[in-house]
């Protein structure tokens, strides 16, 4: 079936009352009319990672997502912000994108889904997605922090990678309290380092890597690099992996006593 | 004065800006791997001008810095000091950036000092930066200057064309015709009509953006419904203007701020734009009414900045193109 003729149905039984899907440019839609339902596509433009929208909409619906982002929505269900009986999920197979991600994708075929469009594909030779970081990890500690230093500089505080990103859902982001003032409003070497290593932290083992922070960011900054770090951390000491499993606990809603707890001393 | 245009060897170019270097600062168009950012000329810096249409930031970057200091002040038992900020009155030569930037800080003018009280800062900085724009390679499939009826001279001091083997100079401004008193004489006039047409013609959008949009229509908010509430938009644009003033440790500074952020415009007590689509509406409205109803021209420049980066493909020129249509099919005006 098309993602067109599933999307119709569910509109026409009135299971749902959306559709979050791409159109034919590969650019997000909201389909609420069956007869628009033909607009629903997916293609290699199709670079969004729809999930973010399902914290913000507060209506029964389905969404087109990519194997990739089904992670997220498998974890917003996991931190209790969605209910799987709420959303239909729509699975498309994905022979990886133009993105640097795709060349490490360990998930072409969708799973957790209740639909799912396109054929089977076949397992793909892939790199080891871990390789960037480490070999970003052989520089030294003053070497990283000015690599990132000079990075974060270029920051101009749009606040992109957290409006795209899924699991940024809180409602008051702690860079948007002014009393007291956590972060400096205005954007400077040391408040953009705190801004992304506040952000990069608070999504430790939450971040499925969907990479949608640094596909959206105007100013190049290699964001993706500090989320693989933290999420190899989080695999190496809790042999955990954000978005795999709907029944695990991400490790920082837990606690088991063989945890990782040097820090403790 | 008569103005006359000049003509500049290529191969003379950088004996042109070393000697610009004399009195004044000079920023220039820098690759930084993929971007494009004005800096300023030092040894080893080779200037691009042949970069893909917009540089990274907003030319009002460097007329309205993202942060700038007010003041600073000490707090003393029953006294406040108040330790005025010293103003940057830097001569500054800024060559090399786009026409629709140059015309995008005309826009900026109008609030900042048409209206009273003048900003000082804004003003001198102003006064104090000569702009040479470069007409674009090539545009691209966002743009949509010419959909707002401006010249491509505007807000420019002198505009650089470039032919084979020279730049040609349209000097607009005396302080422009300064600047290039020792150059040779351009004798053939039409060839940067030409030039001009010929770059206008490639610009496939066109639209009419005399419809009415009308505030009540219930189209904002479908239209919206993707806005995520980034403020890329807002923060490349080289016509949006609004800062936040805020206090910190003993300054006082203002800062960029947007209308797509959800605090923007939130009160002690009250928040009048709850909701996203309402702020989006207030951005394209202020963009396309109210400013022109006040200042009588739009506050867009046809860059398409917002529509090349949008992360979730909103297209500024569809949100216009539908709500006027679409408004005028309903007859509601607003």
């Amino acid at each position: 079936m098309e993602i067109s003729e599933i999307a119709s149905e569910l509109l026409e039984k009135g299971e749902v009352s959306l559709i979050i899907g791409y159109d034919k440019k590969g650019y997000p839609c909201f389909i609420k009319d069956k007869e628009e339902t033909k607009r629903l596509v997916f293609n290699e433009g199709c670079f969004n990672n729809l999930s973010v929208y399902l914290t913000r909409i507060k209506e029964k619906c389905a969404i087109v997502a990519k194997p990739c982002d089904v992670k997220s929505i498998i974890g917003l269900i996991q931190e209790n912000q969605i209910k799987r009986e709420d959303v239909v999920i729509i699975g498309v197979t994905c022979p990886g994108l133009n993105l640097k991600k795709c060349l490490s994708c360990d998930c072409q075929n969708p799973s957790f889904c209740d639909y799912t469009i396109g054929e089977k594909i076949g397992e793909k030779e892939k790199m080891d997605k871990f390789a960037e970081i480490i070999e970003f990890e052989k520089k030294n500690p003053r070497e990283r922090w000015n690599y990132f230093k000079n990075e974060f500089s270029r920051c101009i505080r749009c606040y992109a990678c957290r409006q795209v990103c899924p699991l940024c859902y809180c409602e008051t982001c702690i860079v948007d309290v002014s009393i007291p003032q956590w972060i400096s409003k205005a954007n400077s070497s040391s408040s953009n380092f705190i801004f992304h290593i506040t952000r990069a932290l608070h999504l430790a083992g939450r971040c499925v890597g969907c990479g949608e922070c640094e596909r959206v960011c105007p100013m190049n900054i290699p964001l993706s690099l500090l989320n693989l770090k933290i999420e190899k951390d989080v695999f190496e000491l809790f042999d955990y992996t954000p978005g795999k499993d709907v029944d695990l606990k991400p490790p920082f809603q837990t606690f088991k006593k063989g945890d990782y707890n040097e820090f403790i001393g | 004065m008569n103005l006359s245009d000049k003509l500049l060897n290529k191969e003379k170019l950088n004996d042109f800006i070393k000697a610009l270097k004399k009195d004044f600062s000079v920023l220039l168009p820098v690759k930084d791997g993929n971007l494009i950012f004005f800096k300023g000329l030092k040894d080893g810096i080779k200037p691009c001008f042949d970069y893909s249409i917009a540089s990274s930031h907003p030319l009002k970057s460097i007329f309205l810095p993202q942060r700038e200091e007010l003041f600073r002040f000490k707090i003393k038992k029953n006294e406040i000091e108040i330790l005025e900020s010293s103003m940057n009155d830097e001569k500054r030569i800024i060559i090399g950036c786009r026409p629709c930037e140059a015309k995008g800080l005309t826009i900026i003018d109008k609030p900042f000092l048409e209206w009273q009280p003048r900003d000082e800062a804004y003003l001198k900085r102003r006064e104090n930066t000569i702009i040479i724009s470069i007409l674009c390679p090539e545009p691209e499939d966002t743009c949509f200057c010419t959909s707002l009826g401006y010249n491509l001279e505007d807000g420019s001091d002198i505009l650089m064309i470039e032919l084979s083997g020279c730049y040609y100079l349209e000097v607009l401004t005396e302080r422009g015709e300064n600047l290039v008193k020792d150059l040779p004489l351009a004798e053939d006039k039409k060839i940067k009509e030409k030039e001009k047409e010929i770059l206008t013609s490639k610009i496939k959008r066109h639209i009419s953006i005399n419809s009415p949009i009308a505030f009540d229509n219930p189209l904002w908010k479908e239209i919206s419904q993707k806005c995520l509430g980034c403020g890329i938009c807002t923060y490349l644009c080289p016509t949006c203007y609004c800062f936040d003033i805020a206090d910190e440790k003993n300054s006082r500074f203002r800062c960029w701020d947007s209308c797509s952020f959800s605090y923007f415009t939130k009160m002690a007590a009250h928040q009048p734009r709850p909701e996203q689509f309402q702020r989006y509406r207030n951005r394209i409205m202020h963009k396309f009414s109210y400013f022109k109803e006040r200042f009588n021209e739009f506050a867009c420049v046809g860059c398409g900045r917002c529509i090349r980066h949008c992360p979730v493909s909103m297209d500024i020129m569809e949100v216009i193109e539908k709500s006027g249509v679409r408004s005028q099919e309903s007859g509601v005006k607003g």
